[in-house]
Order: structure tokens, then C-alpha cells, then sequence
């Protein structure tokens, strides 16, 4: 009996610390997709500014076992402006790239396998820009 | 003439007691350890859906074309999501939100150049000052949906009248999980009303 508590236990746990950090890799990638949008819709000069303000929210309302997110990088690819803006403004092609990390601290047992009890898994994003520059002329 | 007779005389060992002890050790290896495990696992599956969930819920505003298909968007998904897969197979019961769906949803209203985020509830249109299209706000601000759910997840066996291990949330009863998603707003336009 005792024998078998001494596998079991350890075994439970040790799924549940896989849980967690399945739930911290899934939010890792989710930030870093939202991330990557939010910087996709806006002028491509503010990629980086718009990217982290995402990160920072999702710091603000972090909790439990995820302990921190961060921009590794965020850049646009591609880039090309519309030459002539005339009365309907114009679209900027290209794409913009992001990186992310997310921090995941196992409650239980793999925590005492990693440095600084944190496992730290990456994620990559790009999305086409959908930005349009403001017409240069009145359309009226 | 006395005979000496040699008789076999049982050895006082403790052989039986292990088997007499089976009993009891496995009722208190079960009420206290087996079942409070598998009710950590059943717990930690039902955080994982209600994180799904909720991501999943922004995720179907994000694309809304207006303020009111936001919200629809939103509490379809909920209801969508709860109905199928994992979700169902936990016990997650929904705690407040809009149509008693858990969920609720507001509008994050960032400055581009940093600075605290502002907080719209869209159960109520936005301010036009604050809207996306007003001016150059699109530029200067980053615009999110904001989900916010809480759910109470029930463990595996209710253990609420067990001493001890019953006042402990997802123990013993239910535990309390609050999550929140974000999701761009993909149609800045979609605020407008």
C-alpha cells in the first residue's frame, strides 16, 4: 500500500505540473498571437510600442503559475507604402513578426528540474499588415 | 516411563495482522489521498477548460462587426463551448456574467507610447471621445476585447462532508477560477455604437 502511494503520489503530481505548463504554453502562444495582431493593425513604426502594451496587459491579469511574459522582438518584414495616398488613402503591404516568451513555474515537482524554477518556452507569430494610411486630399 | 513428546507449538509471529490492516489503511489511503489526488487532476482539467473557454470567448468577439455582435459572439462561444468536449466531461458551473454565462466583456483602451490601460464595460456603448475613430485614437491607442470569466469547477467525488479535506477548495469542494483573455479589436468600427 505504502509502496503504491509512493509511485502514485509522485505520478499525480507530476501530471499535474504537465498540465500547468501546457496551460502556460497555450497562453504564451495566445498572448504573442494577440500581440502580433495588435501590432499588424497599426502603423508599422509603432510595431514594438504596440506589441508591448499588449504584453504589459497581459502581465497586469497574469497569475498563479504563469509568472511573466515578454516581447523578445517585434518586426515588420516586407514593408511597402503606397506611393500615391490621393482621396482614399492607401494599404501597406508587408508583415509584421513577433516574439514572445511566457516564464511557467510548476506547482509541485518539475519546478526542481529547471533553473530559477522557471521553464521559459518561446513563441513566434507573424501577421500581414492591414493598415491604411489617411488620404492626403479631402475626398469632398 | 514418561515419554517426552515434542509438541508443535505455533510460531507468535504478526502474519495475519498486515492482512487485518489492509482494510483500514486502504479506507484512509482512499478517502484521504487516492480520491483528493483524482480530484486535483479532474480540478487542474477543469482550469485548463475554463482557460480555453475563455480565450476561445475573446477570440470570437475579437472578429464582431459591431458592439452588440460582440457580446452575441461572446456568450454563443460560451455556450458553445461549454456544451462540447472537455468542458463538458468536468463540472464547471458558470459564476455571474452577462446572461449568467461566467463571462464578461469590456473594451482595454491602451496609449500606444505606454501608460495605464482604460476600461470600458460593453454592456453600455462607449464614450465617442474614446471610440477608435474619434480623431486619431486608432493610432495613439491599442484596442482590445477583455474577457473576464469566473467559474466555480467541481471536483471528481464531492468530499464536502469529509472532515478536514471537505473545506478545502477542489479538494474537497468546489474551487473558485477567475481567467481573462484578450482579443484585438480586428474592427476598430465595431465600437462606434
Amino acid at each position: 500500500m505504502v509502496a503504491g502511494l509512493i509511485v502514485i503520489v509522485p505520478i499525480a503530481l507530476f501530471l499535474v505540473d504537465l498540465a500547468s505548463l501546457a496551460i502556460g504554453v497555450t497562453s504564451g502562444d495566445t498572448i504573442c498571437r494577440e500581440a502580433a495582431r495588435a501590432a499588424s493593425i497599426g502603423d508599422p513604426n509603432q510595431c514594438t510600442n504596440r506589441a508591448q502594451r499588449v504584453i504589459d496587459q497581459a502581465n497586469a491579469t497574469k497569475g498563479g503559475f504563469i509568472k511573466q511574459f515578454s516581447l523578445v522582438a517585434a518586426a515588420p518584414n516586407g514593408l511597402v507604402y503606397p506611393t500615391n495616398l490621393g482621396a482614399t488613402g492607401g494599404q501597406v503591404q508587408g508583415s509584421i513578426a513577433v516574439d514572445t516568451s511566457v516564464a511557467v513555474a510548476p506547482p509541485f515537482i518539475l519546478r526542481n528540474f529547471a533553473q530559477t524554477n522557471l521553464f521559459t518556452f518561446k513563441s513566434h507569430q507573424s501577421f500581414p499588415i492591414t493598415y491604411t494610411l489617411p488620404q492626403s486630399v479631402s475626398p469632398n | 516411563m514418561n515419554k517426552l513428546t515434542r509438541l508443535s507449538v505455533r510460531s507468535n509471529t504478526n502474519r495475519g495482522s498486515s492482512i487485518a490492516e489492509f482494510g483500514p489503511a486502504m479506507f484512509v489511503a482512499l478517502i484521504f489521498v487516492l480520491i483528493p489526488l483524482a480530484n486535483i487532476l479532474f480540478f487542474q482539467i477543469g482550469v485548463s477548460g475554463v482557460q480555453y473557454l475563455v480565450s476561445e470567448a475573446a477570440r470570437a468577439a475579437s472578429s464582431a462587426d459591431t458592439r452588440q455582435a460582440a457580446l452575441t459572439a461572446m456568450t454563443s462561444k460560451v455556450t458553445g463551448v461549454m456544451s462540447t468536449g472537455i468542458v463538458r466531461v468536468v463540472k464547471i458551473a458558470p459564476l455571474g456574467g452577462l446572461n449568467s454565462c461566467g463571462c464578461d466583456l469590456y473594451v482595454k483602451k491602451t496609449p500606444v507610447g505606454g501608460g495605464n490601460a482604460v476600461t470600458f464595460n460593453l454592456s453600455s456603448a462607449m464614450p465617442v471621445a474614446d471610440q477608435p475613430d474619434t480623431g486619431s485614437n486608432q493610432n495613439n491607442y491599442v484596442y482590445e476585447y477583455a474577457v473576464q470569466g469566473q467559474y466555480n469547477v467541481y471536483p471528481l467525488l464531492d468530499m464536502e462532508g469529509v472532515p478536514l479535506i471537505g473545506t478545502i477548495p477542489a479538494l474537497g469542494g468546489p474551487g473558485r477560477v477567475s481567467f481573462s483573455a484578450a482579443g484585438v479589436v480586428e474592427n476598430p468600427r465595431a465600437l462606434d455604437n
